[in-house]
Parts: C-alpha cells; sequence; structure tokens
C-alpha cells in the first residue's frame, strides 16, 4: 500500500474516531470517561495522515497491507452501527460477581443512599448484589428505584444491565428477575429499556441468574416506565 | 518492510506478504459471517449487533495505547542514536544485560519497532546478549503496556505485577542464556551488513513514516485479534468455552496458541486478555507474557532482520522460557 492510501486510511481513522468521541457513541463500547484519550489518538493518526498525504520530502515507503483490516471496524462503526451490547449478551455473559474483581466493585456501593420521592436509586448491580448477599442484604421490604433493559430467562422476564471493566468485550452481566409485571404495563419485548420502582421481598429463583447457575432476586414491579437508552448503558 | 529497518532490501518480504494475506483472508472471512451474515440467515442478527460491538469496542479501547506507545517509539528509533544506547550499558556483559532489560522500561517500544532497533544497537557496538534482552524487555513492560494493562485488568492490580516480574524475568534468561550459548555467529553476518548501511531520510521524514508504518502494522493485526475474539464470544458455545477455560492445561495452551497466532502489539493485548473473562488470571497471564515475546509477525520479523537459522534457535528458546516464567509468577502471585 503506497503513502497516499495509507495516509488517507489513518485520515479517515482520525476522522471516524474524533466523530464518535464527540458525538457520545464511543461510550456505548468503552468508557465513557476514556473519551479523551481516543480524540487524542484520533489527532494524532489524522496528523500523521494528513503529513503522509502531503509529504514532499520523501521516499517512497511501502505500508503494510494488513493496515487495511482497519475497514473493517470502520465499516462496522460508520454502516452497522451495533450499539451497545444488550439482551444477547447478557444471555451469554458470565455473572458479575464472578470475576477476579468483582470484590472492589462490589464495595463500590457500599453505601445505601436516601431515598429520592420515596424510592432508593440504585445501579442495577447493586440492588442485584444486596438482595443475593447476606452480608450487605439490607434491601428486604425496600422501595428501589432501577434502570435496565428487559431479558428473559427460561420465559421468565428479567431486567439487565451489562457490567464493564474497561471495554465491552470483558462484559459481565447483572440480572434482577421481575414479578407483577402485568399490571406495571409489561410485558416488554427484550432490549426494552425501562426505569422501574420494585421492592425485594426476600424471594430468589436458585441457580438461574446465569449460565453458571447463580442464584437471582425477585423484584416485585409497583411502576415501570420505558426510558430511551442512556448515555452510558453500562454499570 | 520496516522503514526503521535498513535490512529491508536484503529481507525475504514474500513469506510475511503470504502469513499477512491468509491474516487478512481469515479476518476477512469470519467478520462477514459475524457481520453480514446476518441477512443470509447465518446467524441471527442480535449475534452480529453482539460481533459488531465487540470488535468495536476492542479496536476502539486499544487504539490510544497503540498510538501512543507507537509515537514515544518511533520517536525514540528515530531521534536517539544507536550509539548512545551502548554508552549507557556497562561493559560486563552480564551487568550490560541487566541494564538493556531495565531500559526496556525507560524506552518504550512496541514490538514491531523493537526488532530492528535491536539490530541497529547490536550493529552499534552493543553485545547481542544484551541488544535482544532489549527487544523482549522494551515491548512487554514500558509504561504504556502497564497502564493498559492495569486499565484493562480494573481491580486486579496484581496481574500488573505480574507482567512486569515474568516479562522482566524472560528478557533477563534470555539475554543470559544467549550469551552462554556464544552464537553470536548466527547474527554476525546481518550485523556486519546492517554497519554498512546509512540511514535514510530526514529524521522528521523517518519519524512520520515509522509512526504511521506501525500504526497500520499493529492496527491490522489488532483488528485480527479483536476479530477473533469476537468470534470467541458471538459464535462458540458458552459450554465449550467454559469447559476449555475451566481445564487447567488446555486452557494454558489455548492462551499460549492464541498469543502467538494473533499477533497483537503489547500495547492491546491485555484488553483481548482480559475479555476472555471465563479464563484463569494465570492463563491470561500467559496470553500477556508469551504474545510480546514470540508470534506470527515477530518471526516473520526476526527471520527478516536477523535470518532464519538465528529464528531456529530464537524462537523456540523464548517460547520456552517465556511460558515457563509466566507459569511459574502467575502461580507464586495469581
Amino acid at each position: 500500500m503506497g503513502r497516499i492510501v495509507s495516509g488517507l486510511l489513518l485520515v479517515v481513522l482520525g476522522a471516524t474516531f474524533t466523530r464518535m468521541t464527540l458525538t457520545g457513541v464511543h461510550a456505548s463500547y468503552v468508557k465513557d470517561s476514556f473519551g479523551w484519550a481516543i480524540l487524542a489518538a484520533a489527532a494524532a493518526a489524522f496528523a500523521l495522515g494528513t503529513h503522509q498525504v502531503l509529504a514532499t520530502d520523501t521516499a517512497e515507503v511501502h505500508h503494510p497491507r494488513i493496515g487495511l483490516l482497519f475497514l473493517l471496524p470502520l465499516a462496522a462503526i460508520l454502516i452497522v452501527e451495533p450499539g451497545p451490547l444488550g439482551a444477547y449478551a447478557a444471555g451469554r455473559a458470565i455473572s458479575f460477581t464472578e470475576t477476579a474483581g468483582a470484590d472492589n466493585l462490589l464495595l463500590r456501593y457500599a453505601d445505601l443512599p436516601d431515598p429520592v420521592d420515596g424510592a432508593i436509586e440504585l445501579p442495577l448491580p447493586a440492588a442485584y448484589s444486596r438482595a443475593v448477599d447476606g452480608e450487605v442484604g439490607d434491601l428486604e421490604g425496600r422501595r428501589v428505584r432501577l434502570e435496565g433493559f428487559i431479558t428473559r430467562r427460561d420465559g421468565q422476564l428479567q431486567l439487565s444491565r451489562m457490567v464493564i471493566s474497561c471495554c465491552a468485550a470483558d462484559a459481565t452481566a447483572a440480572h434482577i428477575a421481575l414479578s407483577n409485571t402485568d399490571t406495571a404495563g409489561g410485558p416488554w419485548p427484550d432490549d426494552t429499556w425501562l426505569q422501574i420502582e420494585a421492592t425485594f421481598e426476600g424471594e430468589l429463583l436458585e441457580g438461574t441468574g446465569t449460565p453458571s447457575g447463580w442464584d437471582i432476586p425477585v423484584f416485585t414491579l409497583e411502576h415501570a416506565e420505558p426510558i430511551p437508552q442512556p448515555r452510558n448503558p453500562y454499570a | 518492510m520496516h522503514p526503521l529497518d535498513p535490512t529491508a532490501e536484503t529481507a525475504p518480504p514474500q513469506r510475511a506478504g503470504r502469513q499477512l494475506a491468509a491474516g487478512v483472508a481469515v479476518a476477512a472471512a469470519l467478520a462477514t459471517v459475524g457481520l453480514w451474515g446476518a441477512d443470509s440467515g447465518l446467524v441471527d442478527a442480535p449475534a452480529a449487533r453482539h460481533f459488531g460491538t465487540v470488535l468495536i469496542s476492542l479496536t476502539v479501547q486499544a487504539f490510544p495505547f497503540l498510538v501512543g506507545g507507537i509515537i514515544i517509539a518511533a520517536a525514540v528509533a528515530a531521534f536517539v542514536p544507536p550509539g548512545a544506547i551502548r554508552k549507557l550499558l556497562p561493559r560486563n556483559e552480564h551487568a550490560a544485560i541487566g541494564v538493556a532489560s531495565c531500559a526496556g522500561f525507560g524506552l518504550p517500544g512496541c514490538e514491531c519497532a523493537s526488532v530492528p532497533l535491536s539490530a541497529r544497537i547490536a550493529s552499534a557496538g552493543t553485545p547481542p546478549a544484551a541488544a535482544l534482552a532489549f527487544m523482549l524487555a522494551a515491548p512487554a513492560i514500558n509504561p504504556i503496556v502497564l497502564v493498559a494493562t492495569a486499565v484493562a485488568f480494573a481491580g486486579q492490580p496484581e496481574m500488573v505485577w505480574a507482567r512486569l516480574a515474568a516479562s522482566l524475568t524472560v528478557a533477563v534468561a534470555t539475554g543470559a542464556i544467549w550469551l552462554k550459548l556464544g552464537r553470536d555467529d548466527l547474527l554476525a553476518a546481518r550485523l556486519e551488513r546492517l554497519q554498512a548501511t546509512s540511514e535514510k531520510g530526514t529524521r522528521r521524514h523517518r519519524f512520520v513514516s515509522a509512526a504511521s508504518h506501525d500504526i497500520l502494522h499493529a492496527g491490522g493485526w489488532l483488528v485480527v485479534g479483536a476479530t477473533v475474539a469476537a468470534t470467541i464470544q458471538t459464535l462458540v458455545p458458552t459450554a465449550i468455552v467454559q469447559t476449555v477455560a475451566d481445564n487447567w492445561w488446555l486452557s494454558i495452551a489455548v492462551m499460549a496458541i492464541l498469543a502467538i497466532l494473533l499477533s497483537i502489539c503489547s500495547e492491546a493485548d491485555a484488553f483481548v486478555a482480559a475479555s476472555l473473562t471465563r479464563f484463569s488470571p494465570t492463563s491470561q497471564l500467559v496470553f500477556m507474557v508469551v504474545g510480546p515475546v514470540v508470534d506470527l509477525k515477530l518471526i516473520a520479523m526476526q527471520i527478516g532482520v536477523y535470518g532464519r537459522q538465528f529464528a531456529r534457535l530464537f524462537v523456540p528458546l523464548t517460547l520456552t522460557i517465556a511460558l515457563s516464567s509466566a507459569l511459574t509468577v502467575g502461580w507464586l502471585v495469581l
């Protein structure tokens, strides 16, 4: 691949990643806070590519054709736009409690916040671990407000959230089971984003939580409202 | 061949070209199945979307580390004269191996740049054993790689220390064993030829072309790795992945083979390792210690720069040392 083609490839790469960051789309794939690093690298790629295309002080250098493989993720970003992980990934992923870093993750949810408008707002994984883990299980009978998307396991309606430690490729899943769905407006199709208010009454479905068989807590729905997918879809 | 590699004219590019072509074909086929197979009914649409999401996320996550590491490496290679590095090293050969290995920490190089750079250093009078130790250390233990590892394994800081310890051991042990073997004759001819060649172009031009060459080269291999990781996550039944991951020996073997085949740049490999969430920390460590030392891309480059006879001895040697080191450190720490 010659100087012009490889230069243009770097320019397109830089432009695509820049647009991705400025529109906030990157939060569907990596941590939202990582945007600045992508932006800086995209700017460097853009500058290198421009310099290559415009360079006059040069002997011809051959660039490796394998670089053309960048067209794959570029096509995926620009044409397919797959969006964040959803119900399909949630059905295959291991539980977020099974990763080696889980203890640190659980610590992050150590304090129970005060209720707002009659319900405690929690990240879904926090609600899961408080309900399942007897040590921190102070959730029984409390009304919580959670956000997540609809998934199904063996016909059981669940609210799920993917947890990433770094990017979508290392995602693990947190699920809670929903009961009383009909009176709250359900059932909803898979991948519907909902904000729910619900109460945990101590019921656990044993061994159904993940493909590897974790318990899953049942939350009784009191109110559910479809919401647009949040900018940061991961917990 | 690499723009900083003055042996480019004499190296056999066909073999590397064929390997690249094969890599391109495999990745393209997999990606076609994953991304557009949805329409042909091969995979259902959610699976195709899932494949796309994983592929994009690995590429985007690794890209800043790749670019950062490559720019620093290209700047070192273009602006620091090879003779300056020799002057920093002690005269005692054993001490030189230790210092050169540790210099890998201060002089970051991604592996594509460090192979030709090590040859330059050796041709400027550094003992080959020390130059080879530097070649193995620079891509494995530089700060950008360690930060990338810390980010990828958030919540498992021991992974960073394990990687540093295991990779540094590989560099020092390989250097010491090479000194003992006394087979510098395998590279003498190549190094003499290197001494005779002069560098082409202005420094700025060498910097720009080396940096863009390496971004495209390492980036292409990153996409190969991301495609395979996405395929494992999307298409392979979770029960099979779990069975392999649960078997200690099998998981180690699979991760070592993946590291060799995928040829991911060291700045990006931690993300792929972390994405294989079902695998044990030790097998993930094996992936990250073997990859920067032995993989298809590096074998091709070592043959190109140092010659076939050298690679025939050096590749099995480094693979054995890397596996033993990673397993020992994993057993001790993880």
